[in-house]
Order: C-alpha cells, then sequence, then structure tokens
C-alpha cells in the first residue's frame, strides 16, 4: 500500500508543527472519523469527545512514517482510542446500548409516512448496535468508507481473511434481524 | 439455508459479482437460477446494503471544532510551561553554582594539560658558541677581571694573608 498527500502532510506536520497543516488534514478527515467512532459509541456527546482523542493524538504524535495511506493510519489511530474506551468497564453498559423506541435521525431511509420503512430504519440501527464492535466497523468501513479488505485488516489489526469473515457474519447478522422484522410486520 | 451456497460470496453476487471471476460469476449466476433461497438471500443483502447506504451520520456539532483547538491550545501552553519549569529548575543557584565551578575545572584542566613547548637547549647551546667571541671581547666581561683583583686588594687592606 502506498503513501498518499495526506501522508506527506502528516510527516511534515510531524517535523514543522505548522498548524495550518494540521488543520488541513483535520478538514479532510473529521467527519469520516466522527463516524467511524459512532459505530463504537452512539452517545453523540461521547462520539465527540473521543474523536477530539483521536485528532488530539495525531497532534501530538512525535514520530510519524508514511508507509501506509494517512487515511488508514488515521482510521487505526480511531479504532484504539474506541476501543480503549469500551475496554473501561464503566463505558461498556452505557455505550453499546441503543434505545428502544428511538427516532432514527436525519433524511434516513425513512420517508415521511412510511411507517414500515421506519420500523425498518430503526431495525437497521438496533441491529447495527448489536452486532460486536469490529464485525460492526469491518462491516461499515467497507460499505460507507469504501475500504478496502487490506485497509480494513490494516485499522483493526487483523488478517484479510478475517475480515471477509466480519463482513460476512455482520451481513448475516443484519438480514436475519431484518427479515424478522419483515415476518413480524407480515403476520 | 442459503449460506450453505453462497457463504462469503453472498455479499459479491449481491453486489453483481464484479469481485468474482468471470468463471465463478457464471457458475454462482448459474445456481442462482434453480435455487430460490439463494435468490432471496440475495434480495435480502441488496436490501440491507440499501439501507446502509442511507444511513444518516452524525454530523459534528458548531462547538466541536472549537473545543478540539481549546484543548490543542491548552496543550501548547502546557508545553511551554513544562519547558520554562525545566529551564527554571536547571537554573537554581547550587546547580548554578555547581555548574560554574565544574567549568572553571575544566578550563584550569584543559590549561594544566596543554602541552607546553620544550626549549630547545642544543639549539641555545649552539648559539652561546656562536657569539662566544663576541662576549669576550665585551668590557663588561673584562671589569669582572677587575673586580676579582678588587677583592685581592680589599683582603690585603684588611690584613688577611694573600
Amino acid at each position: 500500500m502506498e503513501a498518499d498527500d495526506d501522508a506527506a502532510l502528516m510527516a511534515t506536520f510531524v517535523a514543522t508543527r505548522d498548524r495550518r497543516v494540521y488543520t488541513v488534514l483535520f478538514d479532510r478527515h473529521h467527519r469520516s472519523i466522527l463516524r467511524h467512532v459512532q459505530r463504537y459509541v452512539r452517545e453523540p456527546g461521547q462520539a465527540e469527545e473521543l474523536t477530539q482523542d483521536v485528532f488530539v493524538r495525531v497532534y501530538r504524535t512525535k514520530q510519524y512514517e508514511p508507509k501506509t495511506k494517512f487515511k488508514t493510519w488515521l482510521f487505526r489511530v480511531a479504532t484504539n482510542v474506541c476501543l480503549n474506551e469500551l475496554r473501561r468497564p464503566e463505558r461498556r453498559e452505557k455505550f453499546d446500548v441503543i434505545e428502544e423506541g428511538r427516532e432514527p435521525k436525519g433524511d434516513g431511509p425513512s420517508p415521511e409516512g412510511n411507517v414500515a420503512g421506519k420500523e425498518l430504519a430503526l431495525r437497521l440501527e438496533q441491529a447495527l448496535a448489536k452486532l460486536p464492535p469490529n464485525q460492526r466497523a469491518a462491516f461499515l468501513l467497507a460499505r460507507q468508507d469504501q475500504l478496502s479488505h487490506e485497509e480494513i485488516a490494516q485499522t483493526l489489526d487483523t488478517t484479510v481473511s478475517a475480515v471477509k469473515s466480519l463482513i460476512h457474519r455482520a451481513l448475516e447478522a443484519l438480514r436475519r434481524d431484518l427479515s424478522e422484522v419483515q415476518m413480524e410486520a407480515g403476520s | 439455508m442459503s449460506e450453505h451456497h453462497l457463504g462469503e460470496e453472498l455479499l459479491a453476487m449481491a453486489e453483481g459479482g464484479g469481485a468474482l471471476s468471470e468463471a465463478r460469476r457464471h457458475e454462482l449466476h448459474q445456481h442462482l437460477g434453480s435455487c430460490s433461497a439463494c435468490q432471496a438471500a440475495v434480495a435480502e443483502t441488496q436490501r440491507v446494503l440499501a439501507m446502509v447506504e442511507k444511513l444518516p451520520s452524525l454530523e459534528p456539532s458548531p462547538a466541536f471544532a472549537r473545543a478540539l483547538s481549546t484543548r490543542l491550545d491548552q496543550l501548547d501552553a502546557e508545553a511551554e510551561d513544562t519547558f520554562w519549569a525545566r529551564l527554571k529548575a536547571a537554573l537554581t543557584l547550587p546547580r548554578l553554582a555547581g555548574a560554574m565551578a565544574l567549568a572553571a575545572a575544566v578550563v584550569l584542566g584543559v590549561l594544566l594539560l596543554k602541552p607546553t613547548p620544550e626549549p630547545n637547549e642544543s639549539l641555545e647551546v649552539l648559539e652561546f658558541a656562536e657569539h662566544l667571541e663576541l662576549y669576550q671581547d665585551l668590557e663588561l666581561l673584562e671589569d669582572l677581571d677587575v673586580l676579582e683583583d678588587l677583592e685581592a686588594i680589599e683582603a690585603l687592606e684588611a690584613g688577611e694573608p694573600g
């Protein structure tokens, strides 16, 4: 895997501590990192706080070798921050629970007045929340961030075959959960 | 169950099979034509993927970037404070005196150990020999003989035996 322009920018930042260079990287990536963090931590305030932690780590980086894509490196930093947070016992219960009856946010998959669509969107969020963090992350990194299996393997510190397996199991679980919703709706 | 048929290739088929080799894609298409369970699985997977693509994502709050900037400012300030604190700690009076004593000892050591050029004695002797006649011709040297005579005269005057 080759380094990219952002990796070169990061190397420049580490060498010069030029905050303007850092800001360019932040502007380019903070949304995708926030989305990634949200896969582990669903509470918006907590997700923002952890995303800040990720960028603080980036800011404090003293040594950086641009061997891989910057995005892959950054996702890996974010994954480590999230997993460290989830390992804290007092946090574990708080984060992975999605509230029953919570409405999907924004202009999601549910058109106004489409009760079945709303129900499906809600169940999708719940089904995603039920997945183990690495399954959820592998699946969504592939689907939403279009990372390759190799990049996901680097991000999650695992093998490509393990990534394929994580994605497959995530998809099976989602399909199973959502087909149950349809069956319930049909009965 | 359909996963017994397609396994991890279910996702690839749900995406149109582009990630598979042509031969394998053809093989699975033929299977799908005769397996209603796998057809349903592919359709369900496509539906799930379509829903996932429409998932809303969290937008950062207006305060997000500002809060991060504040944290970075604090980090910079802490780093600067740490630098000055270290410098200040290093410049306390006993340490400063110790450092000066050490520096003085080093300078003294260097001066003492500095090799001094050996005077070249043989050259000096040769130089003296060269000018020996000149020295003998000097009136001063001749007067030295007179001084010796004066000592003898003084001894006579004092009544000492010569």
